[in-house]
This record gives structure tokens, C-alpha cells and sequence, in this order.
């Protein structure tokens, strides 16, 4: 593919012969079209770099670091090496939330993707009025600061005046009166966490995929059509490879969010109390750094998190970054 | 979006059958949505006496002016606007740039970059924080507009890039060609043909921002700890862990105040949004 | 107004790969129409993007009116172009798309409106000045696109496929005012087409390009007469020139057993025991006493004349021998006929080299290009 070639030389300082200093502009002028991207790109990166980049830095040199409560009243940190990862591998109640955010992860981002995806081919079959309903209800739920969402979901879920639990002991299970969700371990309370993300982040997962889903050429599938292929398989086999690209991005956010959820597990602990038995690692670091004082230890759990989001994406993420040349 | 609907099933009586299943799974998508609106409108007393209501039949806006006499409310929405703005004219200014750099020109660490952008957008602020945290507290800036901005710069710039890179590529070089044979500088050529057509994705980019720094929470609970103003996500969170705890009406009217400018703005530019999204996925 | 030359210029898109242009050499004289043709791919657009300024000039120099703008951005050029999608700005009106150059070049807005007027109504395009793109025709854009490169007076207009978007009776059409308006406006055009019908009536001279390098510039007879190289005899003509490997013993060609002179004595420059020989269909006639055999295997009947196609005996081809004949009374499939070339009419090419050896060879064509580029690498070399 053509692309512009800036050659920027003024009139002026443009040889009008064929003089020896004709391959000195046309060096200048390559060299400042090589140029010209990264002059593009310097503001945005010193941003990033500025915002993320240097705090990364940091927190990795903290978590090499003896780094508490008396070094923020100033007092040199203390090189530790490996020590605060070393103290956090062989906690066991690290390992407990990590294995409980990995279920956590893989539960509420796989619904997220089975149901998103299957509302988007659903969407494509129904009926115009049909299809802008649903629409407007995804687009509300996506579009609902996540504290309103967690406010809202805590009320219909309450124990005594949730419409959550009158509805199931209106249908029989009585055993459903007055279940305090948040309250009831660990397992329930991640329920209602896990309802709230996937309620939230379906909808980006429906649209982005119906928008891909309706860029596929309908001469494509009418091809397999006539050649005799049923629709799964037209699915499978024609339009899935089409908007894999799409699925493939949706499915990398959708991990990182879920993994690195704080928000929500936070805002339902206030109202549960107990937090031993619900932790994920987001809100883990929080009490270890945050409120526990202890930064060279929660830098050092970021970081073990960190790593785990780029075990379990980089292969994707490199195959989003190379369809981007392929253009 | 145009739908097209190539794979339309043939029998109506399936058709029928997928339009009510649709129908049922929007209605149970915005039933919270209901349900906010429904309880905020109720008197508190009606729900603790007699458990959940339907429909609010004893009608009554108090909660609303409740929460809308709230000085704290009108400060944390002055806040959210202010660092929201802030951020988004920041982040969209330079996004511009970058994406037009990727789009525009094919250089060496082109890909690499690109890799990073997806990278950089993976990094969750819940992994940051402290060390954020710590920088802003040297500078002095947390509790401060600047330091909350330049946060949420570096949180939603990969984002923006991303998807304004998607409406970049979707004009085509070609117009940029012409102007330049027309007379204009590879520069001007940008700013009057691309500019103009990017607008609405412009636009939509930067709907996206404002409502991503709108809506953020963990930042915004760390950055600005110790007392002073907030944003309205942690105002309402400190609604509702203080006294007004058991005032769902109150809880609700505040979600709803806090989320209504932003579903209006949403439903405005969300085709858009998606489609940049999966232009930038499709496209590269 | 301005002569245009390309002065052994390059473009070279990998370095180490091969060049997308290499060392093309052409004069282009003042108010001339050139066509660039060729196979998808060998480098029209990239050459005319060269002098556009869109593409680097990586080698050599492109001059127009005689100076070097090997370095100068497309603003400075003077040059206006057409582009195969015609780019035209969706969010402008006719007028405005038209206008746009003139208004960069800061003329007064009265002149514009008058200047895109005089332009409109050549192009009889009065009655959408006011619409957007989107809501015309694609002959009509195709008519914008025009417009917007007539109303600037540039020295040069570029043309690329701008018609290919067009249906086949609506571009003969296009194709005749085009080539009446440059002409009227006296304009130098370099135009692309991969048509080699819109090159032979378009073109004062037509410059054939393959790979990269230039084959052969020459007025659109001359060029159907004359091919300087087994490429351009098989690319310029419809149906293609017939092309045989015959065997000779350096005075004449054994063709199905019988010895046809050549008496210039271009069978003597090839050290190779074959030629490729080269018949347009239409200098073979059927003869009923002697020639080469055939069996009819097809024919096409095209009102006027038809085409027979068939498999001569003892000839290596890789394609069926196409003879035009009369069309009132063809011969038909099966049938069996003798042919014979007219062999004044004839056309000999090296067998290993594909370069033309008998008649008038023509200038500026691979016989000195070739020379020149392995001088040039040589030099470079040292
Ligand atoms: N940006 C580029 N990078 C690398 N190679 C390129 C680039 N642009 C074109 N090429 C190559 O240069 C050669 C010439 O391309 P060009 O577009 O000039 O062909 P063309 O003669 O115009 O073909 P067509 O008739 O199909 O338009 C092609 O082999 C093409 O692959
Ligand atoms: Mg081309």
C-alpha cells in the first residue's frame, strides 16, 4: 500500500541543477520524513510515560525494596531483593486469592464472551424494533458508572428488601428469604460480583461483535451458502475467521478487566465487612499498600499480577499487533 | 449500523421465537436500570415496611432534592468535570497525533509500537496505584485536578489512540495526496481535508473519554484519600458508607443523577464508538 | 506549460529488491500527451506518483520545464492530477472541490467562482455545482475530477486509470473529450491506463513499461509496426500478434518444411539456430494451392472480418494461430486450411534476448537502456 511521501524540501533550497548538493537534500529530506512520526509520537508517549511509565519504573525499584510505614515518614528504604516476592510466594493466602481471582477471571470473562457473542448473533436475526431495544438496554448497562452499578445491584441483592431474594422465595425456594448474599462466604458474594461485571461488560462485547458481524460481506456467505454449507458452519467457518480479530481484542480486554477488578469487590466488601474471605488481587494490593502502609510488599504483588495479565495475553496480543501490519 | 441480516432464518414461527427470546434478555438488561429509578422515586419507609414495589405508586421526588441540595454533590459533579474535561482535551489532542503517525506512516518500529499501544492498555491502574500514588505525593498533586488528570490521561490515551488510529485509516490517503498536489503542505493537507472528516469520530473518541474519566473509581478513591473534594463515583460510594447507608431512595437518586448525562451521551456517539473499536481490531 | 523528463530516476521501495522503476529515461515534450502503459503492476502509477511528488525519487532526477524538482514537494510542482477513485473531498461541494487549489493559492474569490464556472461549463457540470460528491454519478465525478485539475492552468496534468471506474460506453465517450481537451488546452498529460485500446488512440506517443523498465516509447503506429521486443509485439494489438520459435540457417526460415528468404540479412545478428517470429493475424491469408497447415478449431465471428483459430502443424506455439479473415465467408471449425504470413509484414525477434532484428529498430528502446544500465552499475561498482 502507497503511503504519503513527505519530501519537505522549501523551493528555495531546492538545487536547480544537477549539483553535488543534490544528494545531501535528498539525505535531509529522508532523514526528516524518517523523522516526522516520532516527533507525531513524542507528546503522546511522554504523557504515558509520564502517567504510567515512570510509576512502573518506580514500583519496580519498590519492590525490591523494604518499603513501610517508617520510609514514609522518611527514612531510607532498605534493599531487600528478592525477599517481599519471596514472602509473597510462600503465602498461602496469596495463593488462595490468586487461584480465587483466576476463577474469578475465567467464570465471569468466559460468560461475558459465550453470552456477548451469542446476543450478537442473535441481534442479527430479529426484528428491527427488536434488535433497537436491545440495543438501548445493553447500551444502558454499559454506560452506567460502575459505583451506580454496584450501588444498584447491592440493593436488588439486600437481604431484606432485595427484589433479588423476593423474586426466588416468590418462585418456592424460601430458602432464598432473607440470604444475606454478601455475607453468606465467599462464593456467593463473588456470585453477585461476577453478575455485576458480566451485566456491565456484555454489551461492549454484543456491540463491538455485531458491528464486526455486519461488516461481513453478505456475498461471502451467500457463496457457502450456494455451495451447500449449513448456517453453523457458514458461522464457524466463514464468518467467525472474519471477526476473529474483534473477538480476539474483546476477549484480551475482557481478561484484563476481569483480573484486575477493584472497583466492584470493593465497594461490595464496605457493605459485606468481611474481606479475608473475599479478596481478589485488586483489592489485595489496596489493603497491603494502601491502607496496610506496606508499599514495597503491594508493589511487589502489582508486579506479580502484572505478569500474570502478560502470561495470559501475550500470545493474542501479539497477534493483534502483527494484523496491524498486514494491512 | 445497517444490519445486514444475510443468515435470516426462514420460518417465521423460529423467527418469532428468537424475537421473544431477545426481547426477554433486554427487558432482564435493564431492569437494574429500572429498578434505580423505580426505588429512588419511593418513599424509604415503603421498602422497609413492605418490601420491594413494583411500580412507584406513592410517588415522590424527595430523594432527588435530597441529594441535588447536597452541597458535597455539587462539588464532587464540579470535580468530575473539571478532571474529566481536562484529561479528554489533553488525551485527545495528543491521541491525534500518534494516531496519525500510525496510520499515516510506515516506519521501523511501527508494529512494535502498536504492540505497545496494547500492551500499555492492558496495564490496570489497580497495579499502579502505589507507586502513582507516591509519585503525585512528591509532587504535591494528589488532591488536585492536574494529578487526577494526568492519570487519566495515561489511562485512556491508548484507548483513544487506538480507536482514532481505526478513523484515521478510514479516510483515504488518497485526499490527502490530492490536496497536497493541490497546493497544500502535507500539514495543511491534514488539518482541511482528514481534520474535518475524522470530526465525528473525533467526537465519539472523545465522548469515550470523558465518560471512561467520568466513571473511574479506584484512582479517584486513592488520589484523593485524605478528606477534601472527590469525584461523584466516590461521593456516592461515601453516600452510601456514611449514615445515608440505609437510604436507598437517597443511594439510587444519586446513581441515577450521576449515570443520566452519561446515558444521553452515550446513546449519541455509541455507533460510532463500537464501529471505531472494530475498525482499529479489523483494520489494524 | 512545460516539457517533462525523466532522467534515469528510480524508485526503489526495499532496498536490495527490485526497483519498482528502474533508471527510466523519457522526454516528454512541451503540450504532449503520453501514455504510460502496461501489465497490473509494472510501475504506471508509481511513475507518475514520482512526478507527482508523491513517491521518492530514490536515483536519477525528474525534471519539468526544465527543472530539477526531484526534491520539490507536490505544492510546488504546478501539476494537477486525476486520480483513478478521484479522490474527490466528500465534505466539499463541486464547487468548492473544484476551487480547493485556487483558494490555497490564494486567489481572490470572485476569480475562483468565475474560473470554476468557465471550467464547469466545459465539462457540463453547471447544474451540480452545488451538491456534494456523494450525491453524483460516478461520470460525474469522474467530470469533477477533471474539472478540479483543468481550472488550476497546472503545467502538467497526471491522469491514472481515470476511467476505469467507468462503464465500457461511457469511457469511449470520456476517452474522446479527454483527449480533445488536453489537446485544446495544450497541456502536457502524462496518462496511465492498463487499456491498450485508450493508449493506441489517446497517446501522441505511448511509453510501455514492464517490471519497471521502460520497453519502448513510441508513437502508437510505430509502436504496432515496429514492436522493438517479443514483450511489446505480445502486449500491444488485440488479438495478440501470433509468436512462433522457427528454426532458419541464417538466410531464411524453415517453416513447415519449405525455406522463406530474408533477405536483409537480420537472421545473421543472432548466434541462436531459432527466431521468434511474430505475424499479426491479419498479415496471414488463406491461400488455397501452398502454405502451412491447419485445422479450424474456433471461430469468431465479428461482423466485418472473423477469427479463426487453430493448431498449424510443425509450429511450436504456445497459443492457437489466430488469422483474421473476411467475415462474410469464414472458414469453419474443422475445416482445413493453408496459411500463409505476408512476409513483408513479418516480425523477427532474438529467441534468448526477445530484441527485435529485422527492419527499422526503434530508438529508446532495452537495446541502449539495457547498455546503459549495466554502464551505470558498473560505475557504481567502482
Ligand atoms: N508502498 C510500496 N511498498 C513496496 N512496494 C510497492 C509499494 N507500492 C507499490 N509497490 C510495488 O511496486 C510495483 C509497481 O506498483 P504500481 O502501483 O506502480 O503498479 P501499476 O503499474 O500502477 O499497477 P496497476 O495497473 O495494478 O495499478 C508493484 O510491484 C508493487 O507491488
Ligand atoms: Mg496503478
Amino acid at each position: 500500500m502507497a503511503t504519503l511521501t513527505p519530501t519537505t524540501s522549501p523551493p528555495g533550497t531546492v538545487p536547480r541543477d544537477s549539483s553535488p548538493g543534490r544528494g545531501d537534500v535528498s539525505r535531509r529530506a529522508r532523514r526528516r520524513q524518517a523523522f516526522l512520526p516520532f516527533l507525531l509520537l513524542a507528546l503522546p508517549t511522554g504523557l504515558v510515560m509520564l502517567a504510567l511509565g515512570y510509576p512502573m519504573a518506580r514500583q519496580l525499584v519498590m519492590s525490591f525494596q523494604e518499603f513501610g510505614i517508617a520510609q514514609q515518614f522518611g527514612q531510607p528504604a532498605e534493599w531487600v531483593g528478592f525477599a517481599n516476592y519471596q514472602a509473597i510466594l510462600t503465602d498461602t493466602y496469596f495463593w488462595v486469592v490468586t487461584v480465587r481471582t483466576l476463577a474469578f477471571t475465567a467464570v465471569a470473562a468466559g460468560l461475558t464472551m459465550v453470552v456477548g457473542v451469542g446476543l450478537a448473533v442473535l441481534m442479527q436475526r430479529v426484528a428491527t424494533g427488536v434488535r433497537v431495544a436491545l440495543q438501548l438496554a445493553l447500551l444502558f448497562a454499559w454506560a452506567t458508572p460502575v459505583i451506580a452499578a454496584v450501588a444498584i445491584w447491592k440493593l436488588m441483592a439486600d437481604h431484606r428488601h432485595g427484589v433479588v431474594n423476593a423474586v426466588l422465595s416468590g418462585a418456592g425456594l424460601t430458602g432464598f428469604d432473607g440470604f444475606h448474599w454478601l455475607q453468606a462466604g465467599t462464593t456467593p458474594f463473588l456470585i453477585v460480583a461476577a453478575t455485576v461485571v458480566i451485566w456491565a461488560s456484555t454489551p461492549l462485547v454484543t456491540l463491538a461483535t455485531y458491528a464486526a458481524l455486519s461488516q461481513v460481506d453478505e456475498s461471502a456467505v451467500e457463496a457457502a451458502q450456494i455451495d451447500g454449507a449449513s448456517t453453523p458452519r457458514i458461522l464457524w467457518h466463514i464468518v467467525l475467521p472474519i471477526i476473529r480479530p474483534v473477538l480476539i481484542l474483546m476477549a484480551i480486554l475482557q481478561v484484563i478487566w476481569d483480573l484486575r477488578v477493584f472497583a466492584q469487590i470493593y465497594s461490595l466488601q464496605q457493605t459485606a465487612g468481611n474481606t479475608t474471605d473475599t479478596n481478589l488481587l485488586g483489592t489485595y494490593i489496596y489493603q497491603t499498600g494502601i491502607a496496610g502502609g506496606d508499599y514495597g510488599m503491594a508493589s511487589a504483588l502489582a508486579m506479580v499480577m502484572l505478569l500474570l495479565l502478560l502470561a495470559l495475553t501475550w500470545r493474542y496480543v501479539r497477534i493483534l499487533g502483527r494484523q496491524g501490519d498486514l494491512r | 449500523m445497517t444490519s445486514t441480516t444475510p443468515l435470516r432464518p426462514r420460518r417465521t414461527a423460529s423467527r418469532q421465537a428468537l424475537n421473544i427470546t431477545a426481547l426477554a434478555v433486554a427487558l432482564l438488561w435493564i431492569f437494574p436500570i429500572y429498578w434505580m429509578v423505580n426505588v429512588s422515586l419511593q418513599p424509604n419507609a415503603q421498602m422497609r415496611l413492605e418490601g420491594p414495589t413494583w411500580v412507584p405508586l406513592d410517588f415522590t421526588p424527595d430523594a432527588y432534592l435530597g441529594v441535588l441540595s447536597d452541597s458535597s454533590f455539587w462539588t464532587a459533579m464540579r470535580m468530575s468535570m473539571q478532571v474529566s474535561l481536562l484529561a479528554v482535551a489533553v488525551a485527545l489532542f495528543s491521541a491525534t497525533l500518534a494516531a496519525v503517525a500510525l496510520s499515516r506512516f510506515r516506519f521501523r518500529s511501527r508494529t512494535a509500537i502498536i504492540i505497545t499501544v496494547l500492551v500499555v492498555q492492558m496495564i490496570p491502574a489497580e497495579a499502579l496505584f502505589i507507586s502513582q500514588f507516591r509519585m503525585l505525593s512528591g509532587w504535591g498533586l494528589v488532591n488536585t485536578t492536574l494529578g487526577l488528570s494526568l492519570l487519566y490521561v495515561g489511562t485512556v490515551m491508548p484507548f483513544i489512540v487506538w480507536m482514532l488510529k481505526g478513523f484515521v485509516d478510514g479516510v483515504p490517503v488518497d485526499l490527502e495526496e490530492a490536496a497536497m498536489i493541490d497546493g497544500c503542505t502535507k500539514v495543511g493537507a491534514f488539518f482541511r481535508v482528514t481534520f474535518p472528516l475524522l470530526g465525528p469520530g473525533l467526537v465519539a473518541t472523545g465522548v469515550f473519554g470523558f465518560l471512561v474519566s467520568w466513571n473511574e473509581f479506584t484512582l479517584a478513591l486513592v488520589m484523593l484519600s485524605s478528606g477534601g473534594r472527590v469525584t461523584l463515583p466516590v461521593w456516592l460510594q461515601g453516600f452510601q458508607e456514611g449514615m445515608s447507608g440505609t437510604d436507598w431512595a437517597g443511594i439510587m437518586a444519586g446513581s441515577a443523577l450521576i449515570a443520566i448525562p452519561v446515558l444521553i451521551l452515550f446513546s449519541i456517539v455509541q455507533r460510532r464508538m463500537a464501529s471505531g473499536m472494530v475498525s482499529g481490531a479489523v483494520k489494524g | 506549460m512545460a516539457s517533462v523528463t525523466y532522467d534515469a530516476a528510480s524508485r526503489i521501495y526495499t532496498p536490495g529488491a527490485r526497483p519498482a522503476i528502474n533508471q527510466l529515461q523519457l522526454d516528454i515534450a512541451d503540450g504532449e500527451f503520453l501514455v504510460l502503459v502496461g501489465p497490473s503492476g509494472c510501475g504506471k502509477s508509481t511513475a507518475l506518483r514520482m512526478l507527482a511528488g508523491l513517491e521518492e525519487v530514490n536515483e536519477g532526477r525528474i525534471l519539468i520545464g526544465g527543472e530539477d524538482v526531484s526534491h520539490v514537494s507536490p505544492k510546488d510542482r504546478d501539476i494537477a492530477m486525476v486520480f483513478q477513485n478521484y479522490a474527490l473531498y466528500p465534505h466539499m461541494s463541486v464547487a468548492e472541490n473544484m476551487g480547493f487549489a485556487l483558494k490555497i493559492a490564494g486567489v481572490s474569490k470572485d476569480e475562483r467562482a468565475k474560473r470554476v464556472k468557465d471550467a464547469a461549463k466545459l465539462l457540463d457540470l453547471e447544474p451540480y455545482l452545488d451538491r456534494k460528491p456523494k450525491a453524483l454519478s460516478g461520470g460525474q465525478r469522474q467530470r469533477v475530477a477533471m474539472g478540479r485539475a483543468i481550472v488550476r492552468s497546472p503545467k502538467v496534468f497526471l491522469m491514472d486509470e481515470p476511467l476505469s471506474n467507468l462503464d465500457a460506453k461511457l469511457r469511449v465517450q470520456t476517452r474522446t473529450q479527454i483527449a480533445a481537451l488536453t489537446r485544446k488546452l495544450a497541456v502536457t498529460t502524462v496518462y496511465v491506463t492498463h487499456d491498450q485500446v485508450e493508449a493506441m488512440t489517446m497517446g501522441d506517443r505511448v511509453c510501455v513499461l514492464k517490471d519497471g523498465v521502460l520497453q519502448q516509447v513510441d508513437s502508437p503506429r510505430n509502436l504496432y509496426d515496429t514492436p522493438a521486443n517479443v514483450f511489446v509485439a505480445g502486449f500491444i494489438g488485440s488479438p495478440a500478434m501470433n509468436l512462433f520459435q522457427v528454426e532458419h540457417d541464417g538466410e531464411a526460415l524453415i517453416l513447415g518444411g519449405e525455406r522463406y528468404v530474408i533477405p536483409d540479412g537480420s537472421l545473421k545478428k543472432t548466434s541462436s539456430n531459432k527466431v521468434t517470429l511474430g505475424v499479426r493475424p491479419e498479415d496471414i491469408h488463406i491461400d488455397p494451392e501452398h502454405g502451412i497447415e491447419m485445422v479450424v478449431d474456433l471461430t469468431e465471428e465479428l461482423g466485418a472480418d472473423a477469427h479463426i483459430f487453430g493448431s498449424p502443424e510443425g509450429l511450436e506455439s504456445f497459443q492457437p494461430l489466430v488469422v483474421r479473415v473476411d467475415g462474410r465467408r469464414p472458414p469453419l471449425k474443422g475445416d482445413h486450411v493453408k496459411v500463409v504470413p505476408q512476409m513483408d509484414h513479418i516480425h523477427l525477434f532474438d529467441a534468448e534476448t526477445g530484441l527485435r532484428l529485422n527492419g527499422e529498430i526503434p530508438e529508446n528502446t532495452p537495446h541502449a537502456q539495457l547498455a546503459d544500465v549495466e554502464a551505470l552499475q558498473d560505475e557504481e561498482g567502482e
